[in-house]
């Protein structure tokens, strides 16, 4: 990497580019493991700096102060306000995540619910991603942390598995497999469901097509899509 | 609409949407998954404070009376003592780039506009403080 290419990567961990250097800074990363490894740091650090921001907006007034002190004949919605509540809302998404935002959002319904849990999740330093593969099309994956034994499958694009028919999603270890429930993709939508279970124990993740609306307690089918944990 | 409290969530909406539309450009080559997300939010959010500003760079007054006070207000506000004093602890002009390009979502190029300095100089901090918070961090051991 030449020098300017390193600064082109600390500015793009920061994104302080514009569209056209965030293209070559792309372009860059795609072609130098260096470049990769080098923004992987620097990511870390800008990740530690979003952390660092308190998750909820900073006070009114300090905000005002700041706002009237930068631009003396402030508009209501001057850059540094708007910055603030954005940078506040990176915080809330990322840091206080868990924390703050779940207590709102409990009331709320279930679908939004299970989104957040499972955002909360991503939010994890811990979390990984299982992508399963097979026979038939779609984007299926499994995301969770082994360490919060919380867990949540993401499906999109899935074919109907057939009338009378639902997927069932197995956690393998060795000779067994425990089911990990069913479920039948909605078209044009994703689907979210959040699983609990002991990831540690296990080392594959599987969805077989079995009888609707239950399933089965034991399943005598190969699996349609498969995936490592 | 950003000071609205539902901005918050809306991001967050935006993100999650992203993350499973980008799942599959997650590369553990650039970095952990936790620092992926938070690349994406932090994306989001910047890109969305950019698109408001477009529309109002004839009205905004572009003159900075105190860039250096409102740098050290930010620092002042944040809740890692860690982070806080990593920040305190590089030279101001770094942290002055830095501070400006994360929290306040200004471009380098912007950057050099509101300090009056030159783009390389704001490259070389840029990078240079990044190295240093890194270093600083990586030593700094847990948050209290």
């Amino acid at each position: 990497m030449t020098p300017e290419d390193r600064d082109l990567i600390a500015a793009y961990a920061l994104d302080a580019l514009s569209p056209e250097e965030r293209e070559a800074a792309e372009a860059l990363l795609a072609r130098d493991p260096e470049a990769r490894a080098e923004l992987a740091h620097f990511l870390e650090v800008a990740a530690e700096l979003g952390r660092a921001f308190p998750a909820s907006e900073p006070p009114r007034e300090l905000r005002e102060r700041i706002m009237g002190r930068l631009q003396p004949r402030a508009r209501p919605e001057a850059r540094w306000q708007v910055a603030f509540a954005l940078a506040a809302a990176v915080a809330v998404v990322l840091g206080g995540l868990a924390y703050t935002l779940y207590a709102r959002l409990v009331g709320l319904e279930v679908r939004l619910a299970r989104q957040e849990q499972v955002l909360a999740l991503l939010a994890s330093p811990t979390a990984r991603v299982a992508t399963l593969t097979g026979r038939v099309p779609g984007s299926v994956r499994l995301v969770y942390d082994p360490q919060g034994n919380l867990g949540a499958l993401v499906v999109r694009d899935l074919q109907d598995p057939g009338a009378g028919f639902v997927y069932q999603l197995w956690l393998v270890t060795g000779q067994r497999a425990d089911s990990g429930g069913v479920f039948r993709p909605v078209p044009g939508q994703s689907l979210v469901l959040p699983i609990q279970a002991d990831f540690r124990r296990y080392e594959i993740v599987a969805i077989t097509v079995e009888r609707g609306p239950l399933g089965v307690a034991r399943t005598q089918n190969q699996p349609v899509l498969v995936g490592r944990l | 609409m950003l000071r609205d409290p539902g901005a918050a969530e809306e991001i967050t909406q935006e993100v999650f949407l992203s993350v499973w539309q980008n799942a599959r450009t997650f590369d553990p080559s650039r970095g952990s998954f936790a620092a992926w997300v938070m690349s994406l939010a932090h994306h989001k959010a910047v890109d969305r404070l950019r698109r408001l500003r477009v529309r109002r760079t004839e009205a905004a007054d572009e003159t900075t009376p105190d860039a250096v006070d409102v740098v050290e207000e930010v620092v002042r506000l944040l809740e890692s003592e860690r982070v806080r004093t990593a920040l305190k602890t590089l030279p101001l002009g770094q942290r002055e780039v830095i501070v400006l390009a994360y929290y306040g979502g200004l471009t380098q190029r912007e950057i050099a506009q509101r300090l009056g300095i030159p783009l390389g100089t704001v490259k070389t901090r840029t990078r240079d403080g990044l190295l240093r918070l890194r270093t600083i961090l990586s030593a700094g051991g847990e948050e209290p």
